[in-house]
């Protein structure tokens, strides 16, 4: 289990699928130099490979890393509004242990969706990252049944709760934008 | 199939599919932990020892060019459906026995109703337009995307083969990564352990029908009448 911060971003869902939908027809068209301008990237970065797509077929290491990052800055300046930032490193491990939240069915589910990173886009997954995503009424659906947990979470969990609620709409969790 | 894949497709991780695949050469190993159980006692007088053959040994003989032995293998582990069954009718078919194809035909023709042995053949086949007819055909039949893509994804088409990859990165980016690594061998790409078992179910298959020889299995499918 990661030990590292989460934080919570309300997502323009058609904002990211706009995005997407680019990024992909960039990669089929192989089309380095509009790629890395939409990325704002040196295109001396994109001389390696002949084809696109094979930059993100390869492990994310030293020679890839500032691709993946800049398709990440691009989708959280089109698309994610941070909206929540938790200060604890323990906040994953009580959102998928914490009994009280882990008794109803429901509430367990959705928990597991906002951290699974198969949820989100290939680009917003990151190695060994904590990723979800949650549409509005499965967001608004779990506040609430936190909401009525409050007095029984521990102090990191209700600020969580406090989080998701102020939310307007989807939401993304992610610890590694 | 066993209880561990049976409780990999209740959990979602193994397509039904897959662990039917991967099932092919199960009996097999199955057969070697009892033989392993029998503490070296003989066999009872009377009783046949359970055959050890699987597909490795009838392709291998088929590439050594000893055809009696792999027809006599495949007759032997034929159950009436799946590859085992395609390859033992294609086999008829290079052997010209007539006879003996015409008896498989019918339940040739009802294994092509499936997409998997069209996309396994699409992806192999040299010819790309009879590899395109088989990819259409599998599409109709109900192909899932990812196996769509990944069949796309091994072309000999550079165009298709990239629109392929970008597509299979998009759905199922672990599968991508492997299909890069093991398929396509990218400079660098590494296999992820995430996309194993559903790489296992389509290759294993596609593999057989590489090493048998994928003109002949197209064609015993084409005369079943399942596909052109």
């Amino acid at each position: 289990m990661s030990r590292s911060k989460l934080v919570l971003y309300q997502l323009d869902r058609p904002a990211l699928k706009a995005l997407s939908a680019d990024i992909e027809g960039l990669l089929v068209r192989n089309d380095h130099a509009a790629f890395a301008e939409r990325l704002k990237l040196d295109a001396a970065l994109l001389r390696g490979r002949a084809r696109l797509v094979d930059y993100f077929l390869v492990p994310e290491n030293d020679s890839t890393k500032e691709l993946h990052a800049a398709l990440r800055r691009l989708a959280k300046r089109d698309a994610l509004t941070p909206a929540f930032a938790s200060d604890s490193l323990a906040l994953e491990g009580r959102l998928r242990a914490f009994e009280p939240l882990r008794e109803n069915a429901g509430t367990s589910a959705a928990i597991d969706r906002l951290l699974n990173p198969k949820r989100v886009p290939w680009y917003l997954r990151a190695t060994g990252a904590t990723a979800g995503w949650l549409d509005g009424k499965d967001r608004a659906d779990l506040s609430q049944k936190m909401d009525r947990l409050m007095s029984q979470l521990t102090p990191e969990l209700q600020a969580f709760a406090r989080g998701l609620g102020e939310i307007d709409g989807d939401v993304i969790a992610h610890d590694s934008l | 199939m066993s209880w561990l894949d049976k409780l990999k497709v209740k959990l979602g991780v193994l397509d039904a599919d897959d662990a039917a695949t991967l099932e092919e050469d199960a009996p097999r190993a199955a057969r070697r932990a009892h033989d392993n159980d029998r503490g070296g006692r003989p066999a009872l007088d009377g009783i046949e020892p359970a055959s050890q053959q699987g597909l490795d040994d009838v392709l291998a003989a088929k590439e050594r060019g000893d055809t009696t032995e792999m027809r006599r293998l495949l007759k032997e582990l034929d159950r009436g459906k799946g590859l085992r069954l395609v390859l033992r009718a294609a086999a008829a078919l290079e052997a010209g026995d007539d006879a003996e194809l015409e008896e498989l035909l019918p339940k040739v023709g009802a294994e092509t109703t499936t997409w998997r042995l069209a996309l396994q053949l699409a992806s192999v086949l040299d010819d790309p337009a009879r590899a395109e007819a088989f990819r259409q055909r599998a599409e109709k039949a109900g192909a899932p995307t990812w196996a769509l893509a990944w069949s796309r994804a091994l072309s000999n088409d550079a165009d298709v083969q990239r629109r392929g990859l970008v597509e299979l990165l998009v759905i199922d980016p672990a599968l991508a990564r492997t299909v890069a690594a093991r398929d396509l061998h990218i400079e660098g790409a590494v296999a992820d352990g995430d996309a194993s078992d559903r790489y296992a179910g389509f290759a294993h298959g596609r593999q057989c029908i590489r090493r048998f020889g994928p003109s002949a299995v197209a064609a015993v499918v084409e005369r079943a009448g399942g596909f052109l």
